[in-house]
């Protein structure tokens, strides 16, 4: 059985490595592109992000002051047993976030919507977020991801219909448009993640869109060929265009672009775009029975 | 012009207070390094000094340099450490940025991503520019700078309070509005546009954007 405890302490230190250490492919990504950037200010830009993410691991500090909001990812093996029971584990994660924010110390972002008032706690009505999901195993898969502000800007949804041939081209303009709305001037931190959700209803390709951006990592490509196509297509596009580390120009425009989909009615393709920024921050631990914790790398989430 | 510039060449140390002749000197692309007091700004800072014309609580002339940051910031004691300083969106409060460097007598404004022409015309006229960090949201990298000096107006909470860092060679800091209306974004953006509009026509799809 794996105690309550456990599972905070778990939450924690999950916090605290996705705020202090970037993963390792993102690490891998800004280290590519400031080694492929010809100018002098978008390397100096990448040298920058370098020697920032070693300073955060050696300080123990956040590696962007923009620590955003946590977002859970929660997935119960069919065999996992939880001290007192499923639904004990999102209090224990908000009791986790009120703790994190305190010791790491993660930005005290969340106000109340309409009273703007700040309980410093980075806990609220409906934050943080959790999301669950079931899978076979004896274990639970605790994964954290810290989402800036910055990269929510630049969002997009939209429904057309594919009655001419070239809606792919729509789709294409879609993504497009969202990446300019976001980077030009570097609003969403880039080079991003660019997440993509294709079909489904409003709610789910808005969710598809953002889990996109978020759970994969660097390089995956989607498990069906036509729609990795369409991914490592829009990744040579959008590089081409230009815009570089934080709209400043250069050849790193985005770390990746992944797209998820769902099946839609024949009459309609929803789309929606939400990206994460440079600071892609995640960190992901398995939790089993029998309270041995693995810390991994990618969150396989789809 | 900022690409391919010999950036050892415009490594630039200026002292807070800043005086009209130190940023007249400043050009688009110069690396600006800072030491003396700094203070933070978010919207309730604006709202406070602008719309209800409140006295700033320090003395602007001894600190002349406004940063757009929510600080990260943890209690130590009976001081604060500051932990991570990434700068927001400065566009949130290009409204108010004529009206507090008149106010305050500004001569930087440190912030995240573009300010339009209304800005540099402002800058221009009153004798400022604006500053965005090299490395963007290297948040460990600029807190590491600074030592915190002071906090007033705590109970609008922590991002939105007013804080005063004392910055040693705070930087590396890029000029992007320089004093004499000249804007980096808005050049990068014609170069950039140029060259998006052609990737839309070769994909064979409308642009309908306007990137200035």
């Amino acid at each position: 059985m794996i105690k309550q405890d456990l599972i905070k302490k778990t939450a924690v230190e999950a916090l605290k490595r996705a705020a202090v250490v970037l993963p390792k492919d993102i690490k891998k990504a800004i280290k590519d592109a400031y080694l492929r950037e010809a100018t002098e200010i978008a390397k100096l830009h990448f040298k920058a992000l370098l020697e920032n993410s070693g300073m955060a691991e050696r300080k123990g500090l956040p590696v962007c002051g923009d620590t955003g909001f946590a977002l859970f990812y929660i997935k119960f093996g069919d065999d996992v047993h939880v001290q007192g029971g499923l639904s004990s584990v999102e209090p224990i994660l908000k009791e986790a976030t009120r703790i994190a924010t305190k010791e790491i110390p993660l930005r005290e972002k969340a106000v109340h919507p309409i009273t703007r008032e700040n309980p410093g706690t980075n806990v609220g009505v409906g934050i943080p977020q959790v999301t669950y999901r079931m899978t076979d195993g004896d274990f639970l898969d605790l994964i954290v991801v810290l989402k800036g502000g910055g990269a929510e800007k630049g969002l997009y949804y939209m429904k057309f219909h594919p009655f001419t041939k070239e809606y792919i081209k729509t789709i294409k303009k879609s993504v497009l448009d969202a990446v300019i709305d976001g980077n030009i001037g570097g609003l969403a931190c880039p080079p991003n993640i660019i997440g993509v959700g294709i079909g489904g209803t409003f709610d789910l390709c808005t969710k598809l869109a953002r889990e996109a951006a978020v759970l994969r990592v660097i390089g995956e490509r989607h498990r069906e060929d036509i729609v990795a196509n369409l991914e490592s297509e829009l990744v040579e596009i959008i590089n081409s265009m230009g815009i570089g580390f934080m709209g400043m120009g250069g050849s790193t425009s985005i770390l990746d672009v992944h797209i998820e989909i769902a099946y839609c009615s024949s009459f309609q393709v929803p789309i929606a775009v939400n990206a994460q920024c440079a600071a892609a921050r995640r960190a992901v631990a398995r939790i089993f029975n029998d309270g041995a914790v693995e810390w991994r790398e990618n969150p396989e989430w789809f | 012009m900022v690409l391919g510039i010999d950036v050892e060449n415009r490594k630039i140390k200026l002292k807070v207070p800043l005086k009209e002749k130190d940023v007249n000197q400043l050009e688009l692309g110069d690396i600006v390094y800072l030491t003396g007091k700094i203070f933070s700004a978010s919207q309730s800072f604006y709202i406070r000094i602008i719309d209800e014309c409140k006295d700033p609580p320090f003395n602007p002339m001894e600190c002349n340099v406004l940063f757009h940051v929510p600080p990260t910031v943890k209690r130590v004691g009976d001081t604060w450490e500051i932990s991570a300083l990434t700068p927001t969106t400065s566009l949130a409060f290009e409204f108010w940025i004529r009206p507090a460097i008149k106010k305050l007598g500004i001569r930087a404004v440190i912030g995240k991503g573009p300010l339009k022409k209304r800005t540099a015309e402002a800058m221009r006229e009153l004798g400022a520019v604006y500053l965005t960090g090299i490395g963007g949201w290297a948040g460990v990298l600029y807190s590491s700078k600074v030592k915190f000096q002071n906090v007033y107006w705590l109970e609008l909470g922590i991002p939105q309070a007013t804080w005063i860092f004392e910055a040693e060679n705070f930087g590396p800091l890029l000029v992007t509005i320089d004093a004499h209306g000249h804007n980096l974004y808005e050049e990068t953006n014609t170069k950039l546009e140029k060259k998006i509009r052609k990737i839309y026509k070769n994909l064979g799809i409308v642009y309908d954007k306007k990137l200035n």
